[in-house]
């Protein structure tokens, strides 16, 4: 990871994909506190509304997200980064195992044609493949869209490695 | 439909908090630790010249925390979140958070709310905005 040269997103092209990060969901707040009867963090509750169990809140798996996102995208994360996702389905549960990806949709021109914005498509994967948090992220980039880059990312900190390296 | 939120009393435009928080060396140690980051940025030196923030510290839980600071929001659930990075946060900051309802929803008979926040460095600039959609209840409205 550097400061403002030679992140992933500098050198990122449509398609490529994020570095995954892997994760078993723990937060804090439901291994130690104990919920009301209607609480959507109530294990028995949210079981009867035809959950697999208490529902992990949406503020901890954006925290997931966003690892992988510092490690792409560098400091510019901290000063441009946006991030959007929607918690779907039957939710994300305590001790999950996770994997957040994601890929490069688009890379656009900021206003100031100086910079460039990089959008990808995000998600967090559980181990029976459904994807309970979808979404799009991006920051802005030195460079503008057209400017040839060295690299389809093999190499760079937060770009997962090319098929054959793998 | 929610027992502890009455939906129909959720007026839209109605401000929340002003909620204060401290971002200690010890809440970072302990965000790094419950999400098993240890990106060194937030512990030690970074690009911004001192330890900064993860930038998820808090995101979506100050939505939470503005709801709760006039309503029973530990039964809520956050379905939807956008957060919009402005700057880093030093660690050791201490942050302010204000947001509004900033609109009320019923679909497929689910309450929610939309909380539009912005957080503040100390010295009034603002680092983060924010907008959440929180589901009220699992408990859905009579038809």
């Amino acid at each position: 990871m550097t400061a403002g040269t030679g992140t992933a997103a500098e050198h990122a092209r449509v398609g490529d994909q994020l570095e995954t990060c892997e994760k078993v969901v723990y937060q804090r707040a439901l291994a130690e506190r104990e919920f009301s009867a209607e609480s959507i963090h109530n294990d028995d509750y949210t079981r009867r509304q035809g959950y697999p169990g208490a529902l992990v809140s949406a503020y901890v798996l954006c925290g997931y997200m966003t690892e992988p996102l510092v490690r792409f995208f560098g400091s510019s994360w901290f000063t441009s980064g946006e991030i959007s996702l929607r918690f779907i389905g039957t939710g994300v549960q305590q001790h999950d195992s996770v994997r957040c990806g994601g890929s490069v949709r688009e890379i656009v021109p900021d206003s100031d044609h100086l910079h460039r914005r990089v959008l990808l498509d995000i998600w967090i994967e559980k181990a029976n493949g459904l994807r309970p948090v979808v979404g799009t992220a991006s920051a802005i980039v030195p460079g503008s869209p057209g400017q040839p880059v060295s690299s389809t990312g093999s190499g760079h900190p937060g770009l997962a490695p090319p098929e054959s390296a793998k | 439909m929610s027992k502890l939120i009455p939906f129909d009393a959720i007026i839209i435009g109605t401000e929340l908090g002003p909620v204060e928080t401290l971002v200690s060396p010890q809440r970072v140690q302990e965000y790094c630790q419950d999400w098993d980051d240890a990106n060194p940025w937030y512990l030690g030196d970074s690009p911004f010249g001192r330890p900064v923030a993860p930038p998820a510290f808090l995101a979506g839980l100050t939505s939470f925390q503005l709801l709760g600071s006039r309503y029973d929001a530990w039964s809520t659930i956050g379905v939807q979140t956008y957060h919009r990075n402005l700057r880093p946060i030093p660690v050791g900051e201490t942050l302010v958070t204000r947001g509004r309802i900033a609109d009320k929803y019923v679909k497929r008979g689910l309450e929610y709310v939309v909380v539009s926040s912005t957080t503040y460095a100390s010295d009034g600039m603002p680092c983060r905005e924010s907008t959440d959609h929180i589901l009220l209840s699992l408990e859905r409205v009579q038809q």
